[in-house]
């Protein structure tokens, strides 16, 4: 089956002059789960809003689902491309956690029916259909930026792009909000996330890819990722502790380590061999 | 939109008020004198001040700007001042019937040459000072000399410094919608009101949250909480006093020509 994402020389020049990405050449395959990462200014915002149509290639080519972005404008590609946002508050603006969740299966224009099962189904996804009938503003921050992605899911889009899911959120809400994003990949959709959080990408993420200057620098699984420090360094990214101590240690653990359980597993292998 | 551009200059290195006593000698000037050749060496002066303060390439654009607005003045007044020899018709007097409509006459085109002139001149000065100014410079001058209350001056910087935020929000908010979906469509007005909550509503939420956060961070700043001292001071230095003789100087030069009659425009 063709690729879901496919972008080539991708360049994208702002307004105010400022070249983002330069030359950014990518393939994302169906069910692929795929975490962004790179320092603020990286491209990372800018790579993504390319996808469903938000900003338009300077040159270069974007085609998702066979779909060529640059024909399309945005609300169609939202059928495909489910863009959750940083903050929720941008996008929250109905007086019932039902009625913002129904708002984008209703600008498709889709019957009564199809809109209720699509509002059931987004909410039983992220874990909310006891609040179905809340005040949305009322929510705590972590079920706000639930009840966001439910706005999006609601769509049914394949592919989900979720921008710093775990940015500003408590430990508990952190962990929810993962696992929920786990459960969205498990059941078939293709995830690309935006984050700073290295432990998210150690634990969940199966490709990463590291932007620097609106470039791509490295592409790779988390464990070939981390496994080269040095280039990560180099622009001012790092591994996760755990796999920077193990790196620490080279003659007790030459491969990278991406966990805690990872770090116990080797360890306790060790000292047996001993 | 003007803004204000970062050079160091010499007219950058005048006091804010300085700079609003040169427009308020402008817009007297302009006013009191009608003859297009005074009108026309007033904006060359604005222009060649744009150059002395090296943003003459913004002056020049900004001017060109409100060429569209001169010219429509420009042909209000060719016909509804008519006077003088009737240089030509718009309709040519061989023409049957409507031969000989619209004249434009010398009167009419000196008129319009100079309100045209004169609506250049009195907004041009506003793009130098704009340009050399900082918006809360202007309002500290205000609040210095003049004796504003601060909170007013206050008010009116946070407000001028709140547009751009709010902007980048709005920006953002649609975007979000979009990408759900959103889109303003047709042309039946209730429904394009309705297009307006998706928008409207997060950025209130947005807009109040921020300004009470602001409220705070000044509160913590102390705000209010005794007579406030500045910075910068203000003061006109030897440079303004120069420029503001001149201006005064020539602001009497300028009343004595208009007494004498020199400013009238002359139909030959």
């Amino acid at each position: 089956m063709a690729p879901i994402i496919e972008v080539k020389g991708l360049h994208h020049r702002y307004r105010n002059g400022f070249h983002a990405l330069r030359g950014v050449s990518v393939t994302i395959e169906r069910g692929e789960f795929v975490a962004i990462i790179g320092q603020n200014g990286s491209g990372k915002t800018t790579f993504v809003k390319h996808l469903n149509s938000l900003l338009r290639a300077t040159t270069g080519t974007v085609y998702v689902n066979g779909l060529d972005v640059s024909q399309h404008v945005v609300s169609e590609m939202a059928r495909t491309v489910g863009y959750c946002f940083q903050n929720p508050d941008h996008q929250i603006f109905c007086e019932s956690v039902y009625k913002e969740v129904a708002y984008g299966p209703q600008n498709l224009h889709l019957n009564q029916a199809e809109v209720d099962q699509r509002v059931d189904e987004a909410l039983g996804a992220v874990g909310m259909l006891h609040c179905k009938n809340s005040m949305p503003r009322e929510l705590s921050k972590g079920q706000r930026q639930r009840l966001a992605v439910a706005a999006v899911l609601s769509m049914r889009p394949e592919i989900l792009i979720i921008d710093e899911p775990t940015t500003g959120q408590d430990y508990r809400d952190g962990i929810e909000m993962l696992n929920l994003v786990k459960r969205l990949h498990q059941s078939g959709h293709t995830v690309l996330i935006i984050t700073h959080d290295m432990l998210l990408v150690a634990r969940f993420a199966k490709r990463v890819l590291v932007l620097r200057d609106g470039q791509i620098l490295l592409d790779g699984t988390p464990r070939e990722v981390f496994g080269q420090p040095d280039v990560l360094y180099s622009t001012f990214l790092a591994p996760p502790p755990i796999t920077s101590l193990a790196q620490a240690l080279p003659e007790f653990f030459p491969e990278p380590v991406l966990s805690m359980d990872e770090m116990v597993e080797q360890t306790l292998a060790l000292l047996r061999k001993r | 939109m003007m803004e204000y551009v970062f050079r160091r200059s010499l007219i950058h290195d005048l006091h804010p008020l300085t700079k609003l006593v040169w427009s308020a000698v402008i817009l007297v000037l302009a006013l009191i004198l009608d003859s297009p050749w005074f009108l026309a060496g007033i904006i060359l002066s604005v222009i060649l001040m744009g150059f002395v303060a090296k943003v003459g390439k913004e002056t020049l654009v900004y001017t060109g700007g409100l060429l569209a607005f001169s010219v429509i003045i420009f042909l209000i007044q060719v016909w509804f001042r008519p006077g003088g020899r009737i240089l030509f018709s718009v309709f040519p007097s061989s023409w049957p019937v409507v031969g000989g409509w619209l004249p434009v006459t010398i009167s009419g085109v000196l008129y319009g040459l100079a309100m045209s002139l004169r609506v250049l001149c009195i907004v041009a000065p506003f793009s130098v000072i704009l340009s050399t100014t900082q918006p809360r410079d202007v309002i500290m001058a205000l609040v210095d000399k003049l004796h504003v209350p601060y909170d007013y001056a206050f008010l009116f910087t946070t407000t001028l410094r709140f547009m751009p935020i709010i902007m980048t929000e709005v920006s953002t908010i649609s975007q979000a919608q979009r990408s759900r979906a959103y889109a303003v469509e047709g042309w039946n007005p209730i429904r394009r009101l309705k297009a307006i909550a998706p928008i409207a509503i997060p950025i209130v939420f947005i807009a109040i949250e921020k300004a009470e956060r602001l409220g705070l961070c000044m509160d913590l700043r102390g705000y209010g909480s005794k007579e406030r001292t500045y910075l910068r001071a203000f003061k006109l230095r030897l440079l303004d006093w120069v420029a503001l003789t001149l201006m005064v100087l020539t602001l009497i030069g300028g009343i004595v020509a208009a007494v004498k009659g020199y400013g009238r425009i002359v139909i030959p």
